[in-house]
């Protein structure tokens, strides 16, 4: 078999950092830990011969469902929309500075 | 003058019929079961929110149609729970986070304008796993449901508080969610009927994204009849969902849904196979005697039943926890403090736009939430994303293989829907693998985009036990019509149930 998927708290520190969400230090050590054991887990995939085999994303055969490039009604309430967000000012939404 | 514990222990057909009659108007119907949720729903913590005024004002309107002979169908002032991943416009969903507190959509899920377009009345949404990740309710934000059977027992989920409604008589029938057997789990813990449909059979627009290649609405009902009723009204292609199948691929119903309609079900042209696989070494013993006895009943009334092997199940459950995790992560990338729910930045101005994704999502998610996120984006990373992700689309292509293979030999399987009957609250919070394990019964099911159906069978100790049917790909109808005749068969649950009444009327 494999040997065991372990990960460091490294690869932790930058899993949450790519997932973008703030984790504290007894957090680091409690998911380092049980996503440990999940990829210990499903690692017995690796053993499942698909040499042959074609991955599928979803199973319905369906491929480029087209429809055509027409404007219809607006079907959501932009005012509202920009009303809903965080921040926002007249009909725009408001984020912070992507660069400094 | 009605009374209330009797209208609400009717089915949607028979609601429909006394509708029909006039025995009872809508807004009688509507206010007995609003009544019965304002009594039990503190204990039973089934519906986050009740729609009081607005399925009132439905029902009034449904009775005024029915006054002037434009009755919309049998749906038309039925009233329904929605799972709280559902997008209700102008109304609260929350997905049972605290990231959507206040969270009001903009627009409807498909599903539910369908519902509204044949006069349905919404009670108000139901309690679920926080954006449908667990098996139990415990991962809510908002606190667990509780098993109507026993109170100190999850109702299982994630669609655990749609499974709570129904099971009480808090509504007449409810829509669940379904990625790795949310639907099915729940409802077979809390004694009542519940229909994942084939993939791509109803449209997930609306539906707060979980696992795209996974998810699917379907309803949890008294019986197979009203799952039929309620599926029929639900499904469809929808151009704003490019995985809805085109309408005419189903396979017509061969086998009629009522015994004196055309083709009714004469299980002696039908096979079975119970894949021996579902009886692993996790299955309570007495699960697995019940489920045997109701296999033994079956053959009574000429079921053809054999045994068959799928021997890649162990592995579907492994697949699963690596192809939802990687969906996940990017379903769940939305939620950003942008553009809606809440937000880091709505209180703070000074934080920086990194801080505002990272404390946004740190905050106002909950742990397996989180979990998944970061699983998911560990197993779709570079370097990772052909061991695991790419590896896992390959098996799943593999389970479909053998699904296909084994329906050439047998019309439908028949498998216990869980190992084991409800476990206690706490029970299975401390180690993630061992709720997931809770779903193994009805995870390859989704990997394989399958219809497959939950029907209520017997007692252990007290708790209800539910058998699993399964259809091959769009074969839907088919799979009703002969869950119809299984249901029809099983229901001396019904008296438990009485019992069960009481036991919540003391509570």
């Amino acid at each position: 078999m494999n040997e065991i998927a372990k990960l460091s708290s490294e690869q932790v520190t930058q899993v949450a950092k790519l997932a973008r969400i703030a984790i504290s230090d007894q957090e680091l050590t409690k998911y380092t830990e049980q996503l440990s054991a999940i990829l210990n887990y499903v690692d017995q995939l690796s053993a499942i011969d698909t040499t042959k085999i074609n991955s599928v994303g979803q199973i319905t055969g369906l491929t480029n469902v087209m429809h055509s490039d027409q404007a219809g009604a607006d079907l959501i309430d932009s005012k509202l929309f920009v009303l809903s967000a965080p921040q926002s000012e007249n009909s725009f939404l408001k984020v912070r500075a992507v660069m400094e | 003058m009605i009374d209330e514990k009797l209208i609400t222990s009717w089915s949607l057909i028979e609601t429909a019929e006394q509708l029909a009659q006039g025995t009872v108007s809508s807004v009688q119907v509507t206010e007995a079961y609003l009544a019965r949720i304002e009594r039990l729903n503190p204990s039973l913590n089934a519906f986050l929110t009740v729609f009081q005024e607005t399925a009132l004002d439905q029902a009034k309107e449904s009775d005024n149609r029915r006054t002037n002979g434009q009755v919309l169908g049998q749906l038309d002032g039925i009233p329904l729970a929605l799972k709280d991943n559902i997008s209700t416009v102008g109304q609260k969903t929350t997905a049972g986070s605290r990231l959507l507190e206040n969270y009001e959509p903009l627009y409807d899920a498909t599903v539910v304008r369908k519902l509204k377009a044949a006069g349905a009345v919404i009670l108000g949404k139901t309690n679920l796993d926080e954006f449908a990740m667990g098996s139990s309710t415990e991962n809510s934000a908002y606190g667990p449901s509780k098993n109507p059977w026993d109170l100190s027992r999850v109702p299982g989920g994630s669609s655990g508080g749609s499974a709570v409604a129904v099971a009480a008589n808090l509504c007449v029938a409810a829509l669940g969610s379904d990625t790795g057997g949310s639907i099915r789990q729940p409802a077979s813990h809390c004694g009542v009927v519940g229909f994942k449909p084939s993939y791509g059979s109803v449209s997930r627009y609306g539906l707060l994204a979980m696992a795209s290649s996974l998810d699917q609405i379907g309803p949890i009902t008294k019986t197979v009849a009203d799952a039929t009723v309620l599926w029929s009204t639900i499904k469809g292609d929808d151009s704003f969902d490019s995985t809805t199948l085109p309408n005419d691929q189903y396979k017509s119903s061969q086998i009629s849904n009522t015994p004196d309609g055309p083709n009714p079900v004469d299980l002696k042209n039908l096979k079975f196979g119970v894949p021996k696989e579902f009886f692993g070494e996790g299955i309570n013993p007495e699960v697995k005697n019940l489920i045997e006895q109701s296999i033994e009943k079956l053959k009574t009334i000429g079921a053809d039943i054999v045994e068959v092997s799928l021997p890649l199940t162990d592995s579907a459950l492994a697949v699963y926890y690596v192809i939802c995790p990687v969906e996940v992560a990017s379903n769940m990338a939305r939620y950003d403090g942008i553009r809606f729910g809440e937000s880091l930045a709505r209180g703070d101005q000074q934080a920086k736009l990194l801080s505002v994704y990272e404390v946004t999502r740190a905050k106002y998610l909950g742990e397996e939430v989180k979990r998944r996120i970061m699983l998911g984006t560990y197993a779709s990373s570079a370097g990772y994303y052909d061991q695991y992700y790419n590896q896992a689309m390959k098996v799943r292509t593999l389970i479909k293989q053998e699904y296909d293979s084994v329906f050439k030999q047998v019309d439908f399987l028949i498998t216990p829907t869980s190992p084991t009957t409800a476990f206690k609250l706490g029970e299975k919070t401390k180690d993630p693998l061992t709720m997931y394990l809770a779903d193994v019964n009805t995870v390859p099911i989704n990997i394989a985009g399958l219809p497959a159906i939950t029907i209520p069978v017997a007692l252990a100790d007290g708790l209800p036990v539910g058998l699993q049917l399964i259809g091959q790909s769009q074969t839907d109808l088919n799979l009703l019509s002969v869950a119809n005749k299984f249901n029809l068969l099983f229901d001396h649950l019904d008296q438990s149930q009485q019992e069960m009444n009481q036991l919540k009327e003391s509570a």
